[in-house]
């Protein structure tokens, strides 16, 4: 972040985040992207799926707002976790993730951001790893809907962890205050979606 | 690193933004109250359909202005979050009495609060606007369109609500002048006054 003004990339960050956000669909669970190849649509999954993205953007500034030296253990905790959750997924032990869980994790998230709370490490490395296992297994990639499901979850691999690698860039140097206040309205943002879809999922 | 490679890379980061934000552009549904879009098009427009929800959302953000940081800044972080836990019970049916007499209420002692420039703790401040944003959020959830879609709509919804406030703040950060303060003060009596028309039906 020598070259640029952080001011400036902290602005970049949050306008993305918020557009972002404005983009959410329905989930796909790797159903193919016309025109798009295997990876492609890997990639795009977890931009793609409501859940994930809201999960990774409040885990991201949820990092930022850490010390910089935990970022290594939590981001290593979730790439770590997501990885070996994806590739259960091409095996017969995988487990269905409901999406109401996935949302429960986004409002917890959405909250810890808000609050703006110092977490303990360890409770860190726990929210980062259930979030790589959930959106890991909440990947499958349908069978026949892509040629190569290798390629498809390293799309989705890859996706899903630069957003979290990327986030906290530019979080971790919100020094004034009012970008700090900014990080915590996007987190109560997040927080008041996922809780709103939560009450959609369980309306009869 | 010299100047001329600053500007290079300043500006290249800009365009691999934009770029990337442009692989995301959907089709237009040209007014449709259903799908993704058109969900995120009812839960934007609902909160700017009411002049009840607009002014008090404006009060927010003109009150925060008003008490000054931390509040002016902590406000717009309670307020969502207790706003959507009052649309998840306008969701879920759950019957709340009151509704519409909270909404006009919360005209009346927020546009007071701006107009006699009332400064308590943040505490209070946080109870009062949270109380209020319960109502306004059931008011919301209990209006959903059937055909709506769910996450779209509730983005739409959380978004339009917050850029109301950033809308307050804004007009609220006048008050650093004499006349801006005579202004601010001004609107709050309109927002009172609006609020009292909605308690005893005048409009």
């Amino acid at each position: 972040m020598t070259y640029m003004n952080r001011s400036s990339a902290l602005r970049c960050a949050l306008i993305c985040s918020v557009a972002l956000l404005l983009l959410p669909l329905t989930a796909m669970a790797h159903t193919s992207i016309a025109g798009a190849g295997d990876f492609v649509t890997g990639l795009l999954n977890p931009l793609t799926t409501p859940g994930h993205i809201l999960i990774l953007i409040g885990l991201g500034l949820l990092a930022g707002q850490h010390p910089p030296v935990q970022l290594k253990y939590t981001i290593g905790t979730f790439v770590s976790v997501l990885t070996i959750s994806l590739l259960l997924t091409t095996t017969s032990y995988v487990v269905a993730v409901s999406s109401t869980v996935i949302f429960c994790l986004a409002l917890v998230v959405g909250i810890l951001v808000a609050l703006e709370l110092q977490l303990f490490l360890i409770i860190c490395c726990v929210l980062f790893a259930t979030a790589g296992a959930l959106i890991g297994l909440d990947s499958v990639v349908e069978a026949g809907a892509v040629q190569s499901p290798f390629t498809t979850l390293a799309g989705t691999w890859v996706s899903a962890t630069f957003l979290l690698v990327d986030i906290p860039i530019y979080t971790c140097n919100a020094n004034k205050k009012w970008m700090k206040i900014g990080i915590r309205v996007t987190g109560s943002w997040i927080a008041a979606i996922a809780m709103l879809v939560l009450a959609f999922h369980f309306r009869k | 690193m010299n100047k001329s490679f600053r500007e290079f890379s300043h500006t290249s980061v800009h365009l691999f933004w934009m770029a990337l934000l442009l692989l995301f552009s959907f089709n237009a549904s040209a007014h449709s109250e259903t799908g993704v879009i058109g969900g995120f098009a009812s839960g934007f427009m609902h909160p700017l359909r009411g002049l009840d929800h607009i002014v008090a959302m404006v009060a927010v953000g003109l009150w925060g202005a008003f008490l000054g940081a931390p509040a002016m800044l902590v406000l717009p972080v309670i307020f969502p979050m207790v706003m959507a836990v009052g649309g998840a019970i306008g969701i879920l049916g759950i019957p709340l009495p009151g509704i519409e007499t909270g909404i006009a209420l919360s005209g009346v002692i927020l546009g007071s609060m701006v107009l006699f420039a009332v400064q308590p703790p943040l505490w209070i401040a946080g109870s009062i606007v949270g109380f209020f944003a319960i109502f306004h959020g059931y008011a919301h959830g209990a209006e959903l369109p059937n055909a709506a879609n769910a996450i779209t709509y509730a983005v739409g919804f959380v978004t339009a609500t917050g850029m109301l406030h950033l809308g307050g703040i804004s007009l609220g950060l006048l008050v650093r002048w004499p006349w801006g303060r005579l202004t601010v003060r001004a609107g709050g009596a309109m927002i009172a006054l609006t609020g009292f028309a909605f308690l005893f039906h005048l409009i």
